[in-house]
């Protein structure tokens, strides 16, 4: 993400919000890794009770068509190693607007990823 | 009027580092500051945040740490 994405498009108008929870037995908050995404456009957030991951979990159905081709998801209680691509446009009232994909795993979905940023900020670079 | 030029000097000597210094010199100047992990207020907050962005390309991520 950081070197793919981030350090190709230095100049993108993007920001990027990267939610932090515990899903495997070893996770902790100690063990948040601070030099992955160091880039200034990016904000960390702890989420104890995973109150994002569970929002979104809520949600995945609704959002089904949007999901990349190359991703996994069978309906899970928590969306994890997950990304979610939203346009310029879009709006959070009771649900951000404007999602042009998301992905999961992170790693499956990249591919698109990578191409959705190509697209949106080839020009930008 | 020596004091002024003295200053004037000073003045002329930033201007140059700053325009013409190696980009290791500059970059240091301009580096992104570690990252910090803060508690999230609940989807709220991000929700506040994602809206504050308007106009920009947002990306969600929701990720563990190991």
């Amino acid at each position: 993400m950081q070197t793919e994405l981030l350090q190709k498009y230095p100049k993108a108008n993007l920001r990027v919000y990267a939610v932090w929870f515990n899903m495997m037995p070893n996770d902790s908050r100690a063990k948040w890794p601070p030099s992955l995404l160091t880039d200034s456009r990016v904000t960390h957030r702890w989420d104890e009770p995973k109150a994002v991951g569970t929002w979104y979990g809520l949600r995945t159905a609704s959002i089904r068509p949007q999901l990349t081709p190359d991703s996994k998801w069978g309906e899970a209680d928590v969306l994890w190693d997950a990304f979610l691509l939203y346009g310029p446009n879009a709006r959070w009232d009771e649900a951000p607007t404007d999602l042009v994909h998301w992905g999961r795993t992170i790693v499956a979905g990249r591919e698109t990823l990578k191409a959705d940023f190509e697209k949106l900020f080839a020009a930008k670079k | 009027m020596t004091h002024r030029y003295g200053r004037l000097a000073a003045v002329a000597v930033v201007a140059l580092v700053t325009t013409w210094a190696p980009s290791g010199v500059r970059s240091y100047a301009v580096a992104d500051a570690a990252p910090t992990l803060s508690d999230l207020r609940g989807v709220d907050e991000l929700k506040t945040l994602f809206n504050q962005d308007a106009g920009k390309i947002r990306l969600v991520l929701l990720v563990s740490p190991t």
